[in-house]
């Protein structure tokens, strides 16, 4: 299966670059920029850094623009002292959607792919900005060499801001059919919107009580493109949580993902959905490329690790993470005193989930060591194992439609408004309060910004994701008829819904 | 951009620490300014493998000599013969640069070092 391609930038680089290449004058500029690859197991992305604006001498502006031979090699040879690649812009003054390439501007950058990839080691990658409607298109120059070097073109091109912008490349990700069980959704945010967001590859790590219930909701919604990560298996414990779980599901030891499998067929209204079920950890390095495929990724893991890998890659590969979560507070006789949700948008230019005191970082060592799962630590720690992670089902609901509400701003940014910032609600008052918690002035994540595939590296073999995997794989025979014959129903039903 | 063992020690450097890796720990020579100890050097050390995080997420366990007590410690035997490994949570990295949070940290745990 060949690789398919992606662009990633703030909103920081794309007015920076679109104040090069805008002019009043509507004639056409280039501008060279920086960019990082990130590696996931399908995609690569780049992920564009610094700008290296153009001097005068560096182009001749006659309507459309020629660049000098000067310019790329100053451009190439800082790339390579940044351990970056380069990339090379142009605009299309007033035009609008994804630009095809024009004969001139294949010719213009196919002459210097080669030379690039020789100084810098990466491809070449190419832009298109039409400036009348702010559409980026891309491509890699990633395909042979000399006179017969040739481009792979970007499935999309990512701006990340107060809203995430995506320009889409309707020959690879065409625009879905929308059908009569959407209208409702349709009617709420337009055509345009309900196109863009159903094709957005979402992530959701962790189906528990919040992930399953994000899980069918974001499947009814209409996305096609939606992966579910979870290694645990359904207990019995989880039963008062997990909606779309049974005792069933306890007895055969199905993995969540099983159960988030069969909720989001149930729930899907696209058209031919491509649901992926991961049983890996994000922490793996399996789980962690699995995730860096992805445009958005919903965290609704509670885990310290988890979430620390989840806020480095929201900085360092551009993808940005809707993340909450809920704390009960009870006295000593168990009556509940209070609840607290949060929900916040993680991403550069919002604090990280350390800065907003919502991940400690004391605790990521630990639990990376599977400390916080040894009884022995836990008994010399003093840590009574039955406090804490107090949770009901009729509570996750609200911090599932807290995330799914951050979700909406960030995307649809109804009124204009984008990502609201980290919000926090109080059950015991009902008071919904703005967090201005802020950027940290030392913070070790924010530094991390599009570092790519230099990030700092957190995954590694996760224990407890193993062990749950053996429990699931490793049946015995009357528990592999009886997941054959729950198969074999499920399988009708999904025929049945289908038809 | 530096690896994460290069960077602590870098950073333990930046403090004067004299880092040196022995025995699969980052060592370091620390002077507790409170406490039992205050003023007379102490040999400390993390494991390499719980330096991978750094600067993102501090270690958590202290290694030091086995006559170094505690008055209350959880405590287990150590990957260097004779030296035992305290659990320690750093609390935060605060406004401050990782390595300034974490030389406070281990002032902290020196200072609750008793004889």
């Amino acid at each position: 299966m060949s690789r398919s391609f992606s662009v990633a930038m703030t909103e920081r680089t794309h007015r920076a670059l679109g104040a090069v290449l805008v002019r009043n004058d509507l004639q056409e500029d280039v501008c060279l920029v920086l960019y990082r690859a990130s590696t996931g197991a399908t995609r690569t992305t780049a992920l564009l850094t610094s700008a290296v604006p153009p001097a005068d001498a560096d182009r001749a502006v006659h309507g459309n623009a020629s660049v000098f031979g000067g310019y790329i090699l100053r451009g190439a040879e800082r790339a390579r002292d940044d351990g970056c690649g380069l990339m090379f812009a142009h605009s299309h003054p007033e035009a609008a959607d994804w630009q095809p390439m024009s004969g001139p501007d294949r010719e213009a950058e196919a002459s210097y792919a080669n030379l690039v990839r020789e100084i810098t080691g990466l491809p070449l990658v190419g832009m298109t900005l039409a400036t009348g409607d702010e559409t980026w298109s891309a491509r890699c120059w990633d395909v042979g060499a000399g006179s017969g070097v040739d481009c792979t073109h970007a499935e999309n091109v990512r701006v990340i801001g107060e809203q995430l912008c995506v320009s889409w490349n309707e020959d690879l990700c065409p625009s879905p059919m929308t059908s009569t069980k959407q209208e409702r959704t349709v009617s709420a945010w337009g055509d345009k919107c309900q196109s863009d967001l159903a094709r957005r590859r979402v992530l959701v790590v962790g189906a528990g009580s919040v992930g399953m219930d994000v899980v069918a909701r974001l499947a009814a919604s209409g996305i096609r493109r939606l992966t579910v990560m979870d290694f645990d298996i359904v207990e019995e414990k989880n039963l008062d949580r997990l909606i779309g779980a049974s005792q069933r599901d306890v007895r055969l030891f199905w993995p969540k993902i099983h159960v988030a499998c069969r909720l989001a067929l149930a729930s899907s209204t696209a058209e031919r959905p491509q649901f992926e079920f991961s049983n890996r950890s994000v922490c793996e390095p399996e789980g962690l490329s699995l995730a860096l495929d992805h445009d958005l990724i919903f965290s609704c893991v509670d885990r310290p690790w988890p979430r620390a890998v989840l806020n480095s890659l929201a900085f360092s590969d551009l993808i940005p993470v809707i993340d909450g979560g809920i704390a009960i507070d009870t006295n000593r006789r168990g009556r509940m005193l209070n609840a607290t949700w949060r929900s916040h948008v993680v991403r550069p230019g919002r604090p990280c989930l350390a800065c907003n005191r919502q991940l400690d970082l004391a605790l990521v060592t630990p639990d990376r060591q599977g400390d916080l799962d040894n009884p022995n630590y836990i008994a010399g720690a003093g840590i009574n194992p039955d406090t804490g992670g107090q949770n009901v089902s009729v509570l996750s609901a609200s911090v599932s439609a807290s995330l799914l509400a951050q979700y909406v701003s960030f995307s649809v940014a109804p009124g204009g408004i984008g990502d609201p910032g980290p919000i926090q609600y109080s059950l015991s008052s009902h008071f919904l309060e703005h967090r201005d918690d802020p950027i940290r002035p030392h913070c070790p994540v924010e530094p991390t910004e599009a570092a790519g595939d230099a990030r700092p590296d957190l995954s590694g073999v996760d224990p407890s994701a193993e062990e749950k995997r053996q429990i699931a794989t490793v049946v015995d025979r009357r528990t592999r008829a009886l997941r054959w014959a729950d198969n074999r129903v499920q399988a009708f039903t999904n025929w049945l819904d289908r038809r | 951009m530096e690896g994460p063992l290069q960077a602590f020690v870098h950073d333990m450097d930046g403090l004067g620490l004299c880092p040196r890796v022995e025995a699969g720990l980052v060592v370091c020579d620390v002077v507790p300014v409170v406490g039992d100890r205050a003023g007379s050097s102490l040999l400390l050390g993390v494991a390499v493998e719980e330096v991978s995080n750094w600067p993102l997420a501090p270690p958590h366990w202290i290694h030091l000599p086995a006559d170094v007590k505690f008055r209350a410690t959880n405590s287990e035997a150590s990957s260097k013969p004779g030296w035992l490994r305290h659990s320690r949570n750093c609390a935060g990295w605060g406004d401050a640069p990782a390595a300034v949070c974490w030389h406070a940290h281990l002032q902290a745990v020196l200072g609750e070092v008793v004889g």
